[in-house]
């Protein structure tokens, strides 16, 4: 007896980088890869990811399923090389052929597109994926027109979905939170740094992680720590802030280093490998970024997740990431006062330190792993497509329980 | 009959004589299955812990306290706990008896205990009857539960580490405080789809039901299920030598005669259910003739046009029995119908009929019940029979893409009705079932399910479980011919999770015992060795029954046409069941809150009211709404 063909979820994702530059939306971007590739293990799924400025050489052979054979079976990666329109005929003809379930852009940069979709393949939902800053101001006309016609947003916080209900008019109902996860590579690498590290902290070491680009290095508030700096060496003169992270406003940032005279105190690491990052994380004691322009903020995720205790402010997503008095200590943006003090007292006080890193930890194994950030993609997806979700998951056993009775 | 249960705890024993009460609490859960004696027993077994075994008893056979359980067996030292019957008890004591066994008692529970003793688990082979059991084996220091091969009989049962616990009815484990009141969504999935939660999986997280046929070792904290029967896995190759033809029907007339003689021993009353339709009518007939005065009875309605006395009176009349004709009318319903909900084991879109006949016949002084359940499955009495295999000749012949666009292009006929609507779906190939007749028996549709499950809930089926037994049921119908393979499957598809489940639940909340000859095993593996071809006639309904029944039946039965055994739903639920159905569907209550968009089934009833839905659609979610409401915790 013949069967229908083995039904997927077919799913297509638009993202504008994942592997060219270093940033948090090429991080993010990697990780939904790899969430979906999961998540594929237990839903059959055709995945077709667009990179728009991604080369092929750009792509680690295997990604990310390297020395997992057989398994990226359902994934094909269609990348710009020297043509962005290139990729943009790829898509259409995947869009045609294929008639995905599911469209998600990872960037509202790319909502244009979202013409060619609705064209091409008028019964795929439309998604997109809105991280933070880029949505809380006014957009585009050629993206905002577009936004009408998108079935779902997901956001990484309330702050974001509450600044596109109030910027764009986006009814809640069509926005979805889910908070980002930890990159399981870099969790599970973090123990040994930190083992080899142990002990060579003096106990007083501050650590900063952010990009250092013009548009950056304001809002991350890494000025702001450099002001308060002085206050926090006048009561702990051996207190060393450790700042991790390249781009064009690093020169601008040693400039301020050595016009306030802290050469001795402040070390740029410049852009760091992972490894490097890590040992900034196992020497550090105190993790600190008051930054405003928070979308999430994954680098809290990792201080907290190395056991570090955080300061930063009340602002923008934050406050949803660090709790203020369990995981680390928040303080009114631009406050340098306040921002001098809750150092000091962090640095002073090992017992308040342990218990906000400890906490932490905690809240990060209980709600930001990788699993858990698979988890709740995987609920998003069925939420979506039920009916492409339980008809991919049931025919895969039902295709199994035919092959039983040898194709009869 | 009975109820059994029993618990396996890793802890020390109490030290005290009392009866634990986590199984009291089971057997007081059962007390309607066996209101004539409950027992208890607790054992330590070499390998740790502590081991209760407890039954509740419906005295059948052998009404002295002899037949009272646990029934222990001093030579071996095993135990036994037993619900049911086997109806070859009395051949089973004499080969035992002249192996030198003696007897204490008069009943089928001490035959069996010694059978096990002689024989060790193949004794399952030679029992003959509806049952399902426990036996610790002292000798092994292990415990064997065992289910009869039809699955007439339930048993359930929940591990966890430190824990094994079982019982004859699911509601008893829950009472019992040691399972999570908690919705499973894989058995919620497979009621939605089919009205009936599939075996091994429940409607609750954790607790299995063993399938029918098998037998389930527990020892020293581990366990493993083991089949020992199946259906026969092809049809004889038997060619149309009219000879043959006789001679096989002689045989299926022998055994169809036997199976109900033995089904006639009994020390309390007994009677026969009848319809006036042709199975019922073959079983009060070869009963009539063992019996000087069978006594038979019907369910019949006061409105008129659902009534369907007048032909049951026929029958009886022509038979001989003493009839009795109930007669139900919507406020009867209506009164009882929470006792009926109540009597659940599992929420089930039929059973309603069976309690209702159950009482009546009890209330008429009669504790055991032959039915004739089991005939439309083995002897092609239903519509699907001659679908289903048109369904399959498609699935052959026509490419993928060509039903396809036939769906599609009829979806707008066929979605006005809900067997249109599954149809469309079979053509447009969406549920993927390894095989048509699935489609044949859905209640929603995948899709509809996927609509209406909520996510998370949706990722937590584990259709591998289902998708298990259905790939063994693809293996088993492999060699069989087209109208047996709809009869393999109705048998342990619809019949199995329905139709027996049903029965089970319903007549023992009432304290009946129900039989059921058509459905022993010499008959169907008789029925199922019969060439499909055989079964279809166009101008005679169920003909290999009606040729095997000979001149038992009056001629005007065999004519009669099919008629189910159904309540006036759709005239009920537009009437006085109105409001009441209307209330509970208008909220889902914490536990189906969490599981389902209620709106979807609110929608449902709207379709319902402006006729566009069958009447079971709605049926179906009031009773899970009731369910849910009265066994299950959010």
């Amino acid at each position: 007896m013949s069967s229908f063909p083995k039904r997927r979820l077919r799913l297509q994702f638009l993202g504008t980088e994942f592997f060219r530059d270093h940033g948090g939306i090429q991080n993010i971007n990697r990780l939904l890869v790899r969430a979906f590739c999961r998540i594929g293990l237990r839903t059959p799924l055709a995945l077709d990811v667009f990179s728009f400025t991604d080369g092929p050489e750009h792509i680690p052979p295997g990604y990310p399923f390297a020395g997992s054979q057989g398994a990226g079976a359902f994934l094909q990666w269609h990348t710009a090389g020297r043509s962005r329109p290139a990729v943009a005929w790829q898509l259409a003809d995947c869009l045609v052929g294929s008639r995905p379930d599911l469209v998600l852009f990872t960037h509202v940069a790319l909502l244009p597109l979202a013409e060619l979709v609705r064209t091409l393949a008028p019964g795929a939902r439309i998604a997109v994926l809105a991280h933070g800053t880029e949505v809380w101001g006014p957009l585009a006309h050629r993206v905002s027109r577009m936004l009408p016609h998108v079935d779902s947003f997901v956001t990484p916080s309330e702050f974001t979905m509450q600044k596109l209900a109030a910027v764009h008019g986006i009814p809640t109902e069509k926005i979805t939170v889910l908070p980002h996860g930890l990159d399981p590579d870099w969790a599970g690498s973090c123990g040994a740094a930190v083992q080899e590290c142990a002990g060579s902290g003096t106990g007083r070491v501050l650590l900063s992680v952010t990009r250092l680009t013009r548009a950056d290095t304001a809002g991350k508030g890494v000025e702001l720590v450099l002001q308060a700096l002085p206050a926090v060496l006048e009561r702990f003169p051996d207190a060393r802030y450790i700042v991790a992270g390249g781009g064009g406003d690093l020169q601008r940032v040693q400039e301020i280093v050595r016009s306030l005279g802290l050469q001795n105190s402040v070390q740029c690491l410049g852009p760091c490998s992972g490894d490097i990052l890590r040992r900034a994380y196992a020497t550090a004691d105190v993790f600190v970024l008051p930054t405003q322009v928070e979308g999430f903020g994954v680098v809290f995720l990792e201080a907290m997740f190395n056991r570090l205790p955080v300061v930063a402010v009340r602002a923008s997503a934050t406050p949803e990431v660090v709790e203020d008095g369990v995981t680390g200590l928040l303080v009114a943006p631009g406050d340098c006062a306040a921002l001098a003090s809750a150092l000091s007292s962090l640095l002073e006080d090992a017992t308040l330190r342990r218990s906000l890193a400890d906490a932490g930890r905690d809240r990060v194994e209980r709600r930001y792993t990788f699993d858990h950030f698979v988890a709740r993609w995987e609920g998003w997806l069925a939420a979506q497509a039920p009916e492409a979700v339980y008809a991919a998951r049931q025919g895969e056993f039902f295709a199994l329980a035919q092959a039983a009775a040898g194709g009869n | 009959m009975c109820g059994i249960c029993g618990w396996w705890e890793q802890r020390p024993p109490a030290g005290h004589a009392r009866v634990p009460p986590q199984l009291s609490a089971m057997l007081r859960q059962m007390a309607p299955r066996g209101p004539d004696d409950e027992g208890a027993q607790e054992f330590q077994p070499q390998t740790g812990g502590v081991l209760h075994l407890g039954a509740r008893r419906l005295a059948i056979q052998d009404l002295s306290a002899a037949g009272h359980q646990p029934m222990h067996d001093s030579a071996s030292g095993n135990w036994l706990v037993f619900n049911g019957e086997i109806f070859n008890f009395l051949e089973l004591r004499r080969e035992l008896e002249a192996k030198g066994r003696r007897f204490h008692s008069q009943g089928d529970t001490e035959v069996l205990l010694a059978s096990y003793c002689e024989w060790g688990e193949n004794c399952l082979e030679r029992l003959r009857g509806m049952f399902a059991f426990a036996l610790w084996d002292a000798a092994r220091q292990a415990l064997l539960l065992a289910r009869d091969r039809l699955g007439i009989k339930p048993l359930y049962y929940a591990a966890s580490p430190g824990r094994f616990v079982f019982a004859s009815e699911l509601r008893a484990l829950l009472a019992s405080g040691l399972v999570a009141r908690e919705l499973d969504p894989t058995g919620l999935d497979s009621f939605l789809k089919f009205g009936a939660v599939q075996e091994p999986i429940t409607m609750v997280r954790g607790v299995r039901l063993l399938p029918a046929g098998c037998l389930l070792r527990w020892k020293d904290s581990a366990f493993q299920v083991q089949r020992y029967w199946d259906l026969p896995a092809a049809a004889l190759p038997l060619n149309g030598d009219p000879r043959v033809r006789a001679d096989k029907l002689e045989a299926l007339r022998e055994e169809l005669d036997r199976a109900v003689r033995m089904r006639l021993v009994s020390d309390v009353p007994l009677g026969v259910f009848l319809s006036g339709g042709l199975d019922s009518s073959l079983v009060a007939a070869i009963a009539a003739r063992h019996c000087s005065r069978v006594k038979t009875f019907t369910v019949t309605f006061a409105e008129e046009q659902f009534a369907e006395g007048r032909k049951a009176q026929r029958v009886a009349r022509l038979l001989g029995t003493e009839h009795h004709e109930i007669t139900v009318s919507e406020s009867d319903l209506i009164a009882a119908l929470p006792a009926a909900i109540s009597a659940m084991d599992q929420p089930t879109v039929d059973g309603i009929n069976t309690f209702f006949v159950s009482r009546v016949t009890k209330q008429a002084g009669v504790t055991v019940a032959l039915s004739g359940l089991g005939g439309d499955e083995q002897f092609a009495g239903y519509r699907s029979f001659r679908l289903v295999p048109r369904m399959e000749w498609a699935e052959d012949h026509l490419p993928h893409w060509a039903r396809r666009a036939a769906g599609l292009a009829m979806q707008p006929l066929l979605r006005s009705s809900d067997r249109g609507q599954k149809m469309s779906l079979w053509l447009r190939g969406e549920g993927a079932f390894p095989h048509p007749f699935y489609h044949s028996r859905l209640l929603l549709s995948p899709t509809q399910v996927a609509r209406m499950l909520r996510p998370e809930r949706m990722l937590e089926i584990r259709f591998e479980e289902f998708a298990e037994d259905m790939a063994r049921q693809q293996r088993l119908i492999a060699r069989h011919d087209p109208v047996n393979r709809v009869s393999c499957l109705e048998l342990l598809v619809y019949l199995r999770n329905t139709l027996l489940r049903d029965t089970d639940s319903m007549s023992m909340a009432n304290s009946l015992e129900v039989r059921v000859p058509l459905l022993d095993h010499r008959v169907t593996e008789q029925a199922l060795l019969l060439p499909g071809r055989w079964k279809l006639d166009d101008r005679q309904r169920k003909p290999m029954l009606v040729s095997a029944a000979g001149k038992s039946l009056p001629p005007g039965v065999l004519q009669q046409p099919k008629r189910g055994f159904e309540f006036p739903w759709n005239h009920w639920l537009r009437g006085e069941l109105r409001g009441s159905v209307e209330a509970a569907l208008a909220e889902p209550g914490p536990v189906l809150d969490a599981a389902l968009h209620w709106p979807a089934v609110r929608q449902i009833w709207s379709e319902f009211l402006d006729g566009r839905r069958h009447w079971s659609r709605v049926w179906m979610f009031y009773v899970l709404r009731e369910w849910t409401a009265q066994n299950l915790a959010a």
